[in-house]
């Protein structure tokens, strides 16, 4: 049983603070006088609690490090004044809704430790019955081969390769027949650039994912079903790339690391479908 | 960590600590509702973690700061001003209600939609996201997470 709520309504010195005019009148204006709100604010009210800033500060940046903010600037058109005319529209964030069905969480360097899974050649990989994920991985590779054809659904994908530099060698040559873009997103966040893919058709949707790590102490887990993923190589020039294939609902998804980019394909209906786009990758 | 984010880290948190008391007590007069206040600060400081170069790249971070507060305020207030709406006025429960009763009345409005209980405990009657955590036993980021997720589903209400 949890405590009667005490703070239900707040105290009458706050809603009767007799700056409280002022301070709505700025509130509405279309300017914001930072003087004028820490002139009327710098007194604490007559029942604040204190303010414990460390502890605060801890709680703010692990937050940032395991979610995002509940207001998202760019998707609820939040506008800044001085930001309107270089703001990018993000053209899919309900994408990352879609793919977070698939994408658990992105997590710190523990999961190995807490994995039932083993550790394969270059790539740590763990798993339990309903979760998969790589160990973070601080290889730096890059990336300058002749450019390879792209798939018309994935060109704009390959765009954000171009933009941070990533090889388009690592995108898949072939996806199934029929397939369209459906849409493509980016998500910038502070350790890591996931770039994302959705591909349509009918009702069917695949994913093409790829994980960006730029601080090299967050990785993805994935769910999965409660089977032992199958270990695909594929041998390049110089080194052998191994796809973790498995299922989540039924569906197959593949998961592989090359260096700090880890690359997910989600939601294809069948097993050869899936492994055709990964012989298609490094082609 | 990388070098560079570590010191946009820090410099984001010396404006925080200079800033955070001046925008927490704002945040409660505009909002006149403590937990929602909380939360929207600590989402104006994560906004600025995920996109420091938006913060540390203007040339006034601290009016970015501010900025960006008053818009996170706009929403949430929005946000609260819908949802309230859609509660039967005879059921807005008395300051003395328990949570558990509170949870009871909602689910007898709401019956399976969790998304909009969990929005309605935040919104109008101010619990914060931790707090929330703690009744659904989850951290307070997968509860953010959730917030933020019912928000995009109920988009069509909020927005309406």
């Amino acid at each position: 049983m949890l405590n009667q709520r005490e703070e239900f309504i707040l105290p009458d010195n706050i809603k009767n603070n007799k700056n409280a005019d002022a301070l709505l009148a700025e509130f509405e204006s279309d300017n914001t006088d930072i003087e004028l709100i820490r002139s009327l604010c710098s007194e604490p009210d007559e029942d604040e609690a204190p303010i414990d800033l460390d502890e605060q500060w801890e709680r703010i940046k692990l937050l940032a490090l395991e979610s995002e903010p509940i207001y998202d600037l760019e998707e609820d058109n939040i506008t800044h004044i001085s930001e309107a005319k270089a703001k990018r529209k993000r053209p899919a964030r309900k994408l990352l809704v879609a793919v977070a069905a698939v994408v658990v969480v992105l997590c710190g360097v523990s999961i190995a430790a807490n994995a039932n899974g083993g550790s394969l050649k270059n790539a740590v990989a763990s798993w339990t019955e309903d979760v998969f994920g790589f160990s973070p991985h601080i290889d730096i590779k890059d990336f300058a081969d002749p450019e390879p054809v792209i798939p018309e659904a994935l060109t704009k994908l390959a765009e954000e390769f171009d933009k941070y530099g990533i090889s388009r060698d690592k995108l898949p040559k072939y996806i199934p027949e029929g397939y369209e873009e459906y849409e493509t997103d980016f998500a910038d966040l502070v350790d890591a650039i996931i770039l994302t893919t959705a591909l349509k058709k009918g009702d069917s949707m695949s994913i093409v994912q790829y994980f960006l790590s730029v601080g090299g102490e967050k990785t993805p887990e994935y769910q999965k079903d409660d089977v032992e993923p199958e270990i695909y190589s594929v041998s390049l020039n110089d080194k052998t790339i191994d796809f973790y294939i498995t299922t989540n609902a039924g569906d197959y998804f593949a998961v592989w690391q090359d260096g700090m980019l880890e690359g997910s394909l989600f939601n294809f209906e069948s097993r050869d479908e899936l492994l055709k786009v990964i012989d298609s990758i490094y082609r | 960590m990388s070098n560079e984010i570590q010191d946009n880290i820090d410099k984001i948190e010396y404006l925080y600590r200079n800033e955070y008391s001046a925008m927490l007590r704002y945040a409660r007069r505009v909002l006149s509702n403590e937990g929602l206040a909380e939360d929207a600060v600590q989402d104006t400081f994560q906004i600025a973690i995920n996109k420091p170069e938006k913060l540390l790249d203007s040339p006034n971070p601290t009016g970015w700061l501010y900025e960006t507060l008053k818009n996170v305020l706009m929403h949430a207030l929005r946000d609260r001003k819908k949802l309230q709406m859609m509660i039967p006025e005879d059921s807005v429960p008395e300051r003395e209600l328990s949570t558990d009763d509170l949870i009871l009345r909602l689910t007898t409005l709401y019956g399976d939609d969790e998304e909009m209980r969990l929005l309605i405990m935040f919104y109008v009657y101010g619990y914060r996201a931790k707090e929330l955590a703690k009744m659904l036993g989850i951290s307070e980021a997968a509860c953010k997470m959730r917030i933020r997720r019912a928000r995009a589903h109920k988009k069509d209400i909020i927005e309406r």
